[in-house]
């Protein structure tokens, strides 16, 4: 067979180094020319390996001579190419995207990423891979597959929201081309806001996340966006029940430069028309997201790129309200190689995250407007002194503005303007990481993070409170002036051993730390959340965790095996008081309480990457608790999210040349929920009378998700994919929330409804490419 | 907080309506030991009343479990304590008049356990008017009650609403505080807020007598029923369910508000 590498090499020679050993380095790309982060480069007869970084990079010692070095990409199979090197050599390698077997080169994969990258609860994926699993409505969603990992807990019955090991929505960090996304859902949080045309690559991390990311405490999901062809113009879209997609992309310059225009609009509110009912077919409900990515590179050791991002929701249900919000992001990326051993990476970007909510009535006519937006800048110096270390350096500064809410009204209503005053803040970080591989076998990775936040002052009010929440001193600061300053640092430690050649261990424990918070109360999101900053009475949240995990290999790279245990701890969790009116204008510290969480749980996820019959098993068990004076007497609690067993099965089969079959299937034990232990009448109706918070649970919820997907146009110009799928396929009523009212049909009786969303939906959805 | 900001909790619920199905389940009830429930109240016009119950488990039939062998006091700030008589079984009442801007204090001493509580009356605001206007509702046209009066300034207000159709009390709780609209003129619209469980809606129709009665409470009286509302109503599907924040000490449920009151009534043409 042949070699599989294209002919995109460019080979640069560097200066000699003195020594027999000379650094191989470059860019790994796909043959497109997008970067591919974390491929893993091997030298097959010397055994020497490294990892490439997140921009693509690589560094690999070789000694003087031929080498067959084996490119392994995610997604694109194994592929090699010979090399000579008598000095330090610059090698850029474009990896063709049909996958291929590998021909007479027999790789014993020992080193790869998956067992000896030291990092615990990792996962990444390229949007390509979950190309064929079901999609509710025909949208993929990558928040939704990454609920099918083990560890990941949806927010609900088709949401896109998640939890990660205990903690809850807000503790995620979710980075679009490294702006921070604050609110990642459409349409009450049923879609998220990533489009798939648009995403290239998912990075999760659900344990310890290196000391280059901090500012939540569950996880960091960092998602790319695609650079676009640098070769050749290319067309993609899509046609689906709910959506139409387009995406254009191709070269400014031919090799040198890219960009990538991707669009997605819906439009449900056509199928609300064809309810006769008026009281639905008036109503609106719509999204879109608009993608941009332009790429230069600017000779052989600069890289610039621009990203942006604007989606926005319009919900409006007529005659009573209409709600409005939208993400605007924004980064610019600079990529600069100093020489073989000195990368650096410098980004600004921007988010900005609104939303407005109104109401029309004869007599009222109002608007709540509020924001959350954010500037920042951030640097890392990535510097390999040698084959064993390789240290990250950097430093970040965000100025972050919070508008809490303001109310206007138009002409005919008595309503007071109140002008809530905009809450400015500033975090600042900085970190050191070094990955050191201190034997064949080892690998640790530990760093420091260090966060400096301070809450500044103005026109809002600041308050001494009692222990009762009443507020017994209010103060005011100038602008500018700083109200309290929180500094913490964050360290960051793992290690990975290689037992043998196709299993390792691997150990951490991080410390992290979050300064902004979603205070919310209602059980789904809601456009009443709201973020705050950290103030004088609102405490930093922080997280410590200890994971441990052993990782196996089976059948030459087929089959993954990970287990995982975590234990975490979580100070100064946030929860409303009990009756507190989240949208008076009271001071808000007054009607919050505190107090800590713990999560621990073990995971399990048996995955098969190779064959016509892929998928993966992943099971979890865990316990999610919260500890918040004032509620629950005092006592340990399940959170919400704490659900005991969680299965997924995940499977794809590629039947023929054209067909693709694909299934999922998830199990959970029931949400805690809040269930009344008694009832009594007051002003003539039932009230409910409460003893534990989340002592009960909803039913388990299961589903099973189908999909087949046939290639129906296969020219060498066009190809045209058509999508059938049924969500729920074996239509279980699973419960989304229970209430209770008195029953109609027997005087007395109290019932208790339970309420499902999503009963066999089925789509249909065609892809196309030319 | 004023009824439309209020609203937008009703948004996914009512989005949730238009797609979801709904099925009764049964449920396993833990049955809590029965609590004492007190639902006092002393208005302006010399009816003072004080209901004592006890709660009962979900799975009965709902009923007022009242309790006798109460003794119930009132006592104005500075007074000398009134007590009140048993009408009939867990209904304590008097004809005593409260005055705005004074103090009343609850005593309920019962099987050797003493609740009280204490609630200042506020100052009367004017009931101006009550009308009927016709809103789109999600399409369709529904008959709504307007409540008008002139909110003072420079003070916080809150106010109770209670809305009776052809005698018939809905059970729905309507309060609203003054903070976007203080010193203004307000036309308050008792807006159904569209919960899931519709166990206490009423339409008004064409015909019907529609009475409003318009209490001015006290904070803590508005906390407790903006409590009831959000959490303890057992119909908002996406609220915290938790205990509605009571004035009574020692471990009742309920409350004690001392509020003047008006009425108006309205016939819908």
């Amino acid at each position: 067979m042949k070699c599989c590498l294209l002919a995109v090499i460019v080979m640069v020679t560097l200066q000699a180094a003195a020594q027999k050993q000379y650094l191989l380095t470059g860019l790994i790309t796909s043959e497109k020319g997008e970067t591919l982060p974390y491929a893993s480069v091997k030298a097959m007869e010397q055994g020497a390996a490294a990892t490439a970084d997140k921009n693509g990079y690589y560094a690999l010692p070789l000694t003087q001579g031929k080498h067959t070095i084996a490119v392994d990409g995610t997604g694109y199979g194994l592929q090699t190419l010979e090399v000579e090197i008598d000095k330090d050599t610059r090698l850029n390698v474009g990896l063709s995207e049909v996958p291929n077997e590998l021909g007479r080169v027999t790789v014993k994969s020992t080193r790869g990423s998956h067992l000896m990258q030291p990092v615990t609860g990792y996962e990444k994926f390229l949007l390509k891979d979950t190309r064929n699993l079901p999609a509710m409505l025909g949208e993929r969603d990558i928040l939704k597959t990454l609920q099918l990992l083990p560890g990941v807990k949806s927010a609900g019955d088709g949401n896109s929201g998640f939890y990660v090991r205990g903690g809850s929505a807000d503790q995620n960090l979710v980075l679009l081309d490294g702006a921070p996304v604050y609110n990642a859902s459409h349409f009450m949080g049923f879609f998220s806001v990533f489009n798939a045309d648009a995403i290239k690559e998912v990075s999760l991390y659900k344990g310890s996340m290196p000391a280059q990311y901090g500012g939540r405490l569950s996880s960091v999901l960092d998602i790319s966006t695609s650079d676009g062809d640098n070769q050749s113009w290319k067309v993609n879209g899509g046609i689906g029940l709910i959506s139409t997609r387009l995406s254009v992309e191709g070269p400014i310059t031919k090799d040198k430069s890219s960009f990538l225009i991707s669009g997605r609009r819906t439009y449900v509110d056509m199928f609300l028309k064809l309810s006769k009912d008026s009281a639905i077919n008036s109503n609106k409900m719509n999204f879109y997201d608009v993608n941009a990515k332009f790429s230069w590179s600017l000779g052989k050791n600069d890289k610039i790129s621009v990203a942006a991002y604007s989606g926005h929701d319009l919900l409006s249900l007529s005659g009573l309200f209409n709600i409005a919000w939208g993400n605007r992001l924004g980064s610019v990326h600079w990529n600069h190689h100093f020489s073989n051993k000195l990368v650096t990476n410098t980004a600004v970007s921007y988010s900005n995250f609104n939303y407005t909510a109104g109401v029309a009535q004869t007599n009222y006519n109002i608007n709540i407007a509020s924001r959350i937006k954010d500037l920042s800048g951030k640097t890392e110096w990535i510097f390999t002194p040698d084959n064993r270390n390789k240290i990250y350096i950097g430093g970040s500064s965000a100025f972050r503005s919070i508008l809490p809410g303001n109310v206007q009204s138009l002409q005919k209503s008595a309503i007071n303007k109140t002008n809530q005053p905009i809450r400015h803040s500033v975090e600042n970080a900085l970190y050191v990481n070094n990955e050191w591989t201190p034997g064949d076998k080892w690998q640790i990775s530990y760093g420091v993070r260090l966060t400096g936040f301070s809450i500044l002052g103005g026109r809002g009010d600041f308050y001494q409170l009692n222990p009762q929440g009443h507020v017994t001193d209010t103060m005011r600061y100038g602008t500018r002036e700083v109200v309290k300053t929180y500094i913490n640092a964050e360290p960051r430690l793992s290690a990975s051993f290689q037992l043998n050649p196709g299993s390792s261990v691997k150990a951490s424990y991080s410390r992290t730390v979050q300064n902004l918070h979603l205070i919310a109360s209602a059980t789904a999101s809601s456009p009443t959340d709201r973020w705050v900053a950290s103030t004088n009475i609102i405490r930093p949240e922080i997280a410590d965790q200890v994971s441990a995990g052993y990782y196996k290999n089976l059948g030459n790279n087929t089959w993954q095996l990970t287990t995982e245990v975590y234990y975490k701890t979580m100070q100064n969790q946030i929860d409303y008081r009990n009756g507190a009116d989240i949208l008076d204008n009271q001071a808000l510290e007054s009607k919050l309480l505190y107090g800590k969480g713990r999560a621990y749980g073990i995971e399990t996820l048996v995955k098969k990457k190779k064959g016509k019959f892929t998928g993966w098993v992943g099971y979890t068990l865990s316990k999610t608790e919260r500890q918040i004076d004032g509620i629950n007497n005092n006592q340990w609690y399940n959170a919400r999210q704490d659900r005991t067993h969680e299965v997924s099965v995940v499977t794809n089969y590629e039947l023929g040349q054209r067909w693709s079959l694909s299934a999922s299937w998830v199990f959970y034990t029931g949400n805690a929920v809040t269930l009344p232990a008694g009832k009594y009448i007051i002003n003539n109706r039932v009230v409910y009378y409460y003893t534990e918070r989340n002592g009960y649970r909803m039913p388990a919820y299961h589903r099973l998700d189908v999909s087949a997907s046939a290639h129906i146009i296969r020219k060498k110009r066009l190809k045209a994919d058509l999508t059938f799928g049924v969500y729920n396929a074996y239509g279980r009523e699973n419960a989304y929330s229970l209430f209770f009212r008195q029953s109609k049909t027997t005087p007395g009786k109290t019932e208790a409804i339970q309420v499902s969303l999503f009963k066999y939906v089925p789509s249909i959805s065609c892809d196309f490419k030319f | 907080m004023i009824f439309p900001l209020k609203k937008l909790w009703a948004l996914p619920t009512l989005f949730c309506a238009a797609i979801s199905c709904r099925k009764a389940i049964d449920i396993d009830f833990e049955n809590a030991a029965p609590v004492y429930v007190i639902e006092g109240k002393i208005d302006n016009n010399g009816y003072c009343s004080v209901l004592v119950s006890l709660s009962q488990n979900v799975s009965d039939a709902t009923a007022f479990i009242g309790v006798d062998s109460a003794s119930v006091t009132v006592t104005e700030e500075g007074g000398a304590a009134v007590s009140l008589r048993r009408i009939s079984k867990g209904v304590y009442q008097q004809t005593y008049k409260g005055v705005p801007g004074k103090t009343y204090n609850l005593a309920v001493n019962v099987k050797g356990n003493l609740f009280t509580a204490s609630c200042k009356m506020p100052a009367k605001v004017n009931m101006d008017g009550l009308t009927i206007t016709t809103e789109s509702i999600s399409g369709s046209r529904r008959y709504v009650a307007n409540v008008q009066y002139a909110d003072p300034a420079g003070e916080a207000n809150y106010y109770n609403f209670v809305q009776t159709i052809n005698r018939k009390k809905a059970g729905i709780v309507y309060v609203a505080d003054d903070r976007i609209n203080n010193g203004t003129a307000v036309t308050y619209p008792l807006l159904y807020e569209g919960n899931f469980a519709d166990s206490y809606s009423a339409e008004i129709k064409k015909g019907d007598t529609v009475q409003v009665e318009m209490q001015s409470i006290d904070p803590v009286i508005y906390k407790y029923w903006y409590s009831v509302k959000a959490s303890a109503s057992g119909e908002d599907i996406m609220a915290t369910p938790a205990n509605p924040v009571t004035n009574l000490q020692g471990g009742a449920l309920g409350y004690f508000s001392a509020h003047t009151a008006q009425y108006k009534k309205v016939v819908v043409k």
